[in-house]
């Protein structure tokens, strides 16, 4: 019996196969045989992708031209044009945009993701009438005046429930209307977006994201009875907005705050299962203030032992940032300045730390000073360069302020250590691998059950250097040795 | 099988004549057999000309372990009332898992599966099937997809020429 070749199937599956790929990967297998030649023709997917056709604008025109308008009579599910530049310099190809849109809606795509310039607001409100799209992404530069790309009028997406929209202006009246002609929507998201947003906080939405917006945000009425992810990025907020907002959502699980400045203590008392705070900037200066903020979270929140925290927050002159994975207690730190991780985490389990590279060397130089973590149990270390020549060894450091310790895990940098005076550039990961066999020295003297060095994958050296490691190791340490890459 | 009583078993027949006995809920998982069990109830033996017993084996072994994903997951929402949020995403976890396993075969076995799943009508599988072979696709040069799948070129240099001509910005290295 014959095997069974990919030539053996229909052309349909074959064409299914190829709507995995972008629009220029699928063209390239037209070379592969006569059988494949056109096959790409019937992928269900098109990018319009002007990056792909850098130095060939008019071929670029002539494919768009032969995709869409004299397309085989076949089922399109993706429709994605990336071409913001290629109308913005050439005024004079404004018809084919329309064209290229026009056609791509008569064909009825599933998914529509649009980037483009266009002289004015005409050229994209046929979009806003295709009611078979279920996924939309628009970022539409509008050329002329009034520059402001504006949602129409006419707002008919019946099966829509993704939307995203860049750079739009939502003026009085139309989020209403954009939600009257999206009845299914659950999932928004508004990037740099403009307008009167109070209409979007009193719908059924599932998932909103608020980007880079500018206007008056959370307005006095929130009214979200479905939402389960909100994400605002880079905006201002109050005590009293954020109280409001999560008063208004009754079934929030994921909160994102990103960038935003105001004060965030709100967010603690709610009982959020995901609560993600970024580089946001407090109103409190005040270090003392701070530890209040944290220590209060850790008492006030209700969480399930699943629940996640990521923090990371800027408040000068400190800069943290830490991962609570509560009831076990992971955390991750970056430590810099002055900030003394005991005072929060003294009764932790599980600590997960990282050390960045730009650590400030006077910190490395208080260590000594901090206090210990009696509970400590299992320790995960993330080294940076700057750990690895220094009088007060951090690894040693934790050690010895953690009497109960079973579990160390250690992650090398990720970037080639530079040894900036004791140059010796032969075999740089040989003396990454010397730091942690001069580790094994000072390690013994603690009780470990388990040890495990991870190397980064780009740095993993050579296969012998690692065994030579390890027998090093395990002669010198009774703990269980573990040597991994990540 | 102790359930077999309680259960309607189906006769699948392959192609090369071995015989698979199911239970009417793995069967169902394949669109085709279910239409034909929904037009005639009281069919009990289907002969399916297209299939090979070694691949029809795995297709049924593949159905087997996703019905009884199903059942588990809902035998657990029955008990503790709602499905709790991270077993459900573990036990997804465990399938998916267990799908990447099943796909660790060559690529004669994945187009057999692939022509099955289609004729089948298993859109799992056939899913499944066709996002491994478009894997086994991604990021490689036409030469190296020919050696994958034992594709001859049957293009002749003026010809291959000719095409990569016409789409000159396909075959450019991308940054």
């Amino acid at each position: 019996m014959r095997d069974t070749e990919i030539d053996d199937l229909p052309d349909g599956v074959l064409a299914h196969i190829l709507s995995f790929f972008r629009t220029k990967e699928a063209v390239q297998t037209s070379v592969i045989s006569k059988r494949w030649r056109n096959l790409w023709r019937f992928s269900s997917r098109i990018d319009l992708d002007e990056k792909d056709f850098r130095y060939c604008d008019e071929k670029f025109l002539d494919f768009g031209d032969m995709v869409l308008c004299r397309r085989e009579p076949s089922y399109l599910d993706t429709f994605s044009m990336d071409c913001i530049n290629t109308f913005y310099d050439e005024p004079s190809y404004s018809d084919i945009c329309r064209r290229w849109i026009n056609s791509a809606i008569k064909l009825k795509p599933r998914v529509c993701r649009i980037q483009t310039s266009v002289p004015d607001n005409d050229f994209v409100a046929c979009i806003f009438t295709c009611e078979s799209i279920q996924d939309m992404s628009l970022d539409i530069h509008i050329t002329k005046s009034p520059w402001d790309f504006i949602i129409p009028a006419t707002v008919n997406l019946p099966h829509i429930k993704r939307l995203r929209l860049k750079r739009s202006v939502l003026k009085e009246g139309t989020a209403t209307k954009l939600f009257k002609g999206c009845p299914k929507l659950e999932y928004l998201k508004l990037k740099y977006c403009s307008g009167d947003f109070s209409p979007i906080f009193r719908q059924k939405l599932i998932r909103l994201s608020l980007v880079s917006c500018s206007g008056d945000l959370i307005p006095k009425v929130v009214d979200l009875p479905c939402i389960k992810m909100l994400c605002i990025k880079k905006l201002n907020v109050d005590e009293e907005s954020i109280a409001r907002l999560l008063t208004g959502c009754p079934l929030l699980e994921n909160l994102t705050l990103e960038r935003c400045s105001g004060n965030i203590s709100n967010p603690f008392r709610s009982k959020i299962k995901c609560l993600s705070i970024r580089r946001c900037t407090l109103k409190t200066r005040c270090d003392d203030d701070w530890t209040w903020v944290i220590k209060r979270a850790f008492i006030k929140f209700n969480l399930s032992g699943d629940a996640k925290i990521y923090i990371a927050c800027t408040l000068a002159p400190l800069n943290m940032q830490f991962i609570w994975n509560p009831p076990i207690g992971t955390h991750a730190l970056d430590f810099r300045n002055n900030f003394d991780p005991s005072i929060i985490f003294s009764g932790a389990e599980c600590l997960k730390l990282c050390f960045r590279s730009d650590t400030k060397d006077d910190w490395m130089d208080e260590l000594p000073k901090m206090g210990a973590f009696n509970n400590l149990k299992r320790l995960s270390l993330r080294l940076a360069d700057c750990c690895m020549h220094r009088k007060s060894d951090p690894v040693v450091w934790f050690l010895r302020k953690s009497p109960n310790i079973e579990e160390l895990t250690l992650y090398s940098p990720k970037r080639k250590i530079k040894y900036s005076k004791r140059g010796n550039p032969k075999s740089l990961i040989c003396q990454e691998f010397g730091y942690y066999i001069y580790l094994t020295t000072e390690l013994f003297k603690f009780n470990l059950k388990k040890l495990e060095i991870k190397f980064c994958k780009n740095l993993f050296g050579a296969h012998d250097e690692k065994e030579a490691l390890l027998r090093q190791i395990e002669y010198s340490v009774t703990a269980k040795v573990v040597i991994s890459q990540y | 099988m102790a359930r077999s009583s309680t259960e309607n078993m189906i006769t699948l027949m392959s192609s090369d004549g071995e015989e698979f006995m199911v239970t009417e809920k793995v069967a169902r998982e394949c669109t085709t057999i279910r239409n034909m069990l929904e037009d005639d109830c009281v069919i009990t033996n289907i002969p399916l000309p297209n299939v090979t017993s070694d691949i029809l084996s795995m297709v049924i072994e593949y159905c087997m372990e996703h019905v009884a994903a199903a059942e588990k997951a809902a035998a657990e929402t029955a008990e503790k009332g709602s499905s709790s949020a991270p077993a459900a995403a573990k036990a997804n976890k465990d399938l998916e898992e267990w799908d990447k396993a099943f796909m660790n075969v060559d690529v004669y076995t994945l187009c057999d599966l692939i022509l099955a799943a289609n004729y089948l009508n298993v859109s799992g599988l056939l899913d499944l099937t066709i996002q491994t072979a478009a894997n086994l696709i991604k990021g490689k040069s036409p030469e190296q997809i020919r050696k994958t799948f034992h594709i001859q070129n049957d293009l002749s240099l003026e010809e291959e020429e000719k095409i990569r001509s016409q789409t000159p910005w396909a075959f450019e290295k991308s940054e």
